[in-house]
């Protein structure tokens, strides 16, 4: 059984500055495997000294690292002149189940000056994970970016007479994320193959991605084929069969519900791995207007006392919907691009503004009764049994809150957004800044 | 004693509290208190400590002398604050952390002390309680048979000669010393632990190394959370058994062994766990005459050149008898003495000086058929697969490596063996050979 192949492997064709010398070697273009792992072998030779790291690099985040060090006699005669050559190797396993089934990953050097330069480009695909029953509680993902309005759908979702979600008014409850976050781990080279080679069973998390673990380290190549292959597609039914459980707890015994509600965000892996489990998974991008959202977490922080949502990772507002805000919604447009008709999209002023339309939208996409009445029903229970959230709101009313950008943004951070938000605001349905003035 | 019912997991039978000491103006274990500790495997422990002039730098819960909770002093105590309102830090003299009691055995007892700035270790309570046992199964898998002992006593050669009985599977001992069902116990108790399963509610950053593991706070909704604290771990059991199932059934084949065989360290609480979880679990413990495993730790350590077995590479052998020998060898003594799973002594010399009976002895009491021919012939099988086990010795033949000690050691050192090791050798019967 093939489930793993490479299309591709790019290596870098120009030198970098302070490179002798670099290559991937493995995996060859057209390699198959049985497991979902691979390992990148390879090296890289600087001139200033040895590389500290080597990271495969997926959608600008790590899935993969090690230090390099292998020994590479052939690099040793080839640089007989570079100390450092003979140690120029590196050896990264690579765990696909934390990457999308069909990836494109960043091979990159970090040297000890701090350079960093890329080696090659990785390009494969990878078996779908084995899929459960459709009878288990199917997913029901809300992808969307803080403060979009997604608590509030989510609570909208969980007046579904066929769903269950823990209250997203007590807690943010991400379980398909946990579980698949557990599988994930567990299917790493670096986790499995600590079960053959244990090392330090005394220390804490000895288990855990340790990084010392490459193939071969189990010494039966068969053996560590079944922990990189079988064994993950029972992993993969361990941890939906933990979902299940979870969830059937929450709800009376003998009602069946449908789906389990949770959120996700934008660059997450999970949505793709829940929807290759569960044959019945369904998804919904929420947006907002990006202006609004900005001026709710600005104020959302402001009241707060912290900088939540990603705030954190810019300097100022400008450079945080240059970076965080634009990326996001960028990875919403690509996520229902690529998700075509099985990604629903639903707009948060459509959902305050027409409620039961737009319930009955997304119930028809689930394949519910998505008649009128069934709509007004679910948003009737919804708006009946929300409790009095002031903590979740930064402005009086909700209505009130569709374009508060107006009132509330400084005329600088008005055309940062005009520049960089625009052109996806519009493929969202929303009009470009230009058009609407702001209130004075 | 108090009774675990239906919904308890975790009960304290006493609690005896020494708040007084030169050392502090006064120190109390709050609670738990005698009775029922908690309906979950977790539970809490509340206190405070003030001391007179030495800082405290941590609370420590320790069982068998090993820490299982730690956590720094700092926790609010207004009570104490206003009760001592001259001493500065009163206010935050408390501390509260939470046990795992799937990191203790079924009965256990803890001592809960301070750690002074100048390392004095400074005693609070003593703690005696229990906990509901792990859910067994009915009996359908392949059932554990545990090797226990101390690194270089021959548990190599045993775990061989187990796995050639045809009722007994282990994964190539020769190739690497696979540890599946500790792996999985282990995740099992990291994931029965409140900072992971409690995860996934308002996790603040998915990006986060470890976020499913270290991340959980309280979920605010007591009956999810004792739910999670109790009958979802009782469930994470059940899986821990399938993925070693899994394992075991994958290296058989088209066998159906009785037995799978691994190795463990003395110190080890999974042997206590698989004893719960498995109801035809069995145990072996090995031993070897200590003072020739102490000349071949030095050789096997000098040979590969780094530390292993507990000792350094040129480490002090005397303490290394004192302490890692001796304490290994007592929890050994003890485990033959209280085990749940029924262990079964072997020791080295028998196995290597007249293998056929001593296995025949061993199969017979592990309930495993000991026809004179099959024993032979697992002898057979077991030599013609430790042939290539040179890197794993240290002497020419087994047989010679028996009574070593007698040339190997300096006189000192055995000297400090019979002090320190008397009367677990005698225990043994080694003190007359």
């Amino acid at each position: 059984m093939t489930r793993l192949v490479i299309n591709d492997v790019e290596q870098r064709q120009d030198g970098a500055r302070g490179l002798l010398g670099c290559r991937v070697d493995g995996p060859k273009p057209d390699a198959t495997s049985a497991t979902y792992s691979f390992e990148l072998v390879g090296w890289a030779l600087a001139e200033t000294g040895p590389m500290t790291r080597v990271e495969a690099i997926q959608e600008g985040r790590v899935v993969a690292a090690a230090e390099p060090g292998e020994a590479r006699e052939d690099i040793a005669g080839a640089f007989p002149e570079v100390s450092h050559a003979g140690a120029c190797g590196f050896r990264v396993p690579v765990g696909t189940v934390d990457l999308r089934r069909e990836f494109e990953l960043s091979v990159v050097a970090w040297g000890g000056d701090g350079a960093r330069t890329e080696l090659a480009k990785v390009r494969g695909e990878r078996a779908a994970l084995p899929a459960v029953s459709d009878d288990l509680i199917q997913p029901l993902m809300v992808n969307t970016i803080g403060r979009s309005g997604s608590t509030w759908l989510v609570w909208v979702l969980s007046c579904l007479a066929d769903s269950v979600c823990v209250s997203p008014w007590s807690s943010d409850a991400r379980v398909g994320s946990y579980w698949t976050s557990v599988l994930q781990t567990l299917a790493r080279p670096q986790s499995y193959l600590a079960q053959l080679e244990p090392g330090p069973i005394g220390q804490p998390s000895w288990w855990y991605d340790r990084p010392d673990l490459k193939f071969g380290a189990g010494g039966v190549p068969s053996l560590e084929g079944w922990l990189g292959g079988d064994a993950v597609d029972q992993l993969t039914a361990m941890c939906s069969g933990r979902i299940e459980t979870f969830y059937s707890r929450l709800v009376e015994p003998g009602v069946r519900p449908r789906f389990f509600v949770e959120k996700f965000l934008p660059h997450q892996v999970v949505p793709d791995l829940l929807g290759e489990i569960y044959p019945g998974a369904r998804e919904v991008v929420l947006v907002r207007d990006f202006r609004d959202m900005l001026c709710s977490v600005i104020a959302f922080n402001r009241r707060r006392g912290y900088e939540a949502f990603g705030r954190a990772k810019a300097k100022s507002d400008e450079e945080y919907v240059e970076t965080v805000l634009r990326s996001s919604a960028e990875w919403l447009k690509r996520r229902l691009d690529e998700g075509g008709d099985s990604i629903h999209l639903v707009r948060y002023e459509d959902l305050i503004e027409k409620p039961e339309p737009t319930v009955a939208e997304m119930m028809g996409y689930l394949g519910l009764d998505s008649g009128e009445d069934a709509a007004a029903a679910v948003v009737e229970r919804a708006e009946r049994e929300a409790p009095t959230v002031d903590q979740h709101r930064t402005s009086e009313k909700v209505s009130a809150s569709i374009g508060r950008w107006r009132r509330d943004l400084p005329p600088e951070l008005v055309q940062v957004c005009a520049d960089v938000l625009d052109p996806v605001l519009v493929q969202f349905g929303y009009a470009p800044t230009h058009e609407l003035a702001p209130e004075s | 004693m108090a009774e675990l019912t239906a919904t308890a997991v975790v009960a304290i039978d006493s609690v005896e509290v020494n708040g007084e000491s030169d050392y502090v103006y006064g120190a109390n274990v709050d609670s738990p208190g005698e009775g029922v500790a908690s309906d979950a495997y977790t539970f809490p422990i509340e206190g405070w400590i003030l001391s007179r002039a030495l800082r405290v730098e941590r609370i420590e819960v320790l069982h068998e002398e090993r820490p299982v909770a730690v956590t720094p002093l700092d926790f609010e105590r207004r009570d104490i604050g206003e009760a001592f309102p001259q001493v500065e830090g009163a206010e935050r003299s408390g501390f509260r952390l939470a046990v795992n009691s799937l990191r203790l055995p079924a009965e256990f007892e803890l001592v809960i002390r301070a750690k002074l700035e100048d390392d004095t270790r400074l005693p609070l309570a003593r703690l005696r309680g229990s906990r509901r046992r792990l859910p067994a199964s009915p009996g359908g898998e392949i059932q554990p048979l545990m090797v226990n002992t101390i690194g270089r006593s021959g548990s190599t050669l045993l775990v061989t000669l187990l796995s050639s009985h045809p009722d007994v599977v282990a994964f190539s001992p020769f190739i690497k010393d696979a540890r599946v069902s500790t792996y999985w116990t282990n995740v099992m108790q990291e994931l029965a632990e409140p900072s992971a399963y409690l995860a996934p509610f308002d996790p603040p950053d998915l990006d986060a190394h470890r976020w499913w593991l270290d991340g959980g706070q309280e979920l605010g909704d007591e009956e999810v959370e004792r739910w999670l604290g109790s009958e979802s771990v009782d469930s994470l059991v059940a899986m821990t058994r399938a993925q070693i199932e899994a394992f075991y059934a994958h290296v058989a084949g088209a066998e159906r062994p009785r037995f799978f065989v691994e190795k463990f360290l003395p110190h080890q609480l999974v042997p206590d766990l698989l004893g719960e979880i498995y109801p035809g679990a069995r145990e072996v413990v090995l031993v070897r005459d200590f003072r020739d495993m102490l000349c071949s730790v030095i050789a096997f350590t000098r040979k590969r050149g780094w530390d292993s077995f507990g000792r350094t590479e040129g480490g002090d052998d005397a303490e290394y008898v004192r302490t890692t020998l001796r304490e290994s060898g007592e929890i050994l003594s003890g485990r033959l003495k209280r085990a749940a799973a029924r262990p079964c002594l072997v020791r080295y010399e028998d196995l290597v000086l007249d293998p056929e009976p001593a296995l025949a002895a061993l199969f017979a009491e592990l309930g495993l058929s000991a026809d004179p021919e099959l024993v032979a012939m697992t002898v057979r099988r077991a030599k013609e697969d430790t042939a290539a086990m040179d890197h794993h010795r240290t002497s020419s033949d087994p047989a010679a490596s028996i009574g070593r000690w007698r040339q190997d050691l300096p006189e000192e050192i055995a000297q400090i063996c019979e002090e320190e090791l008397g009367a677990l050798l005698h225990e043994f019967g080694y003190l007359d050979s």
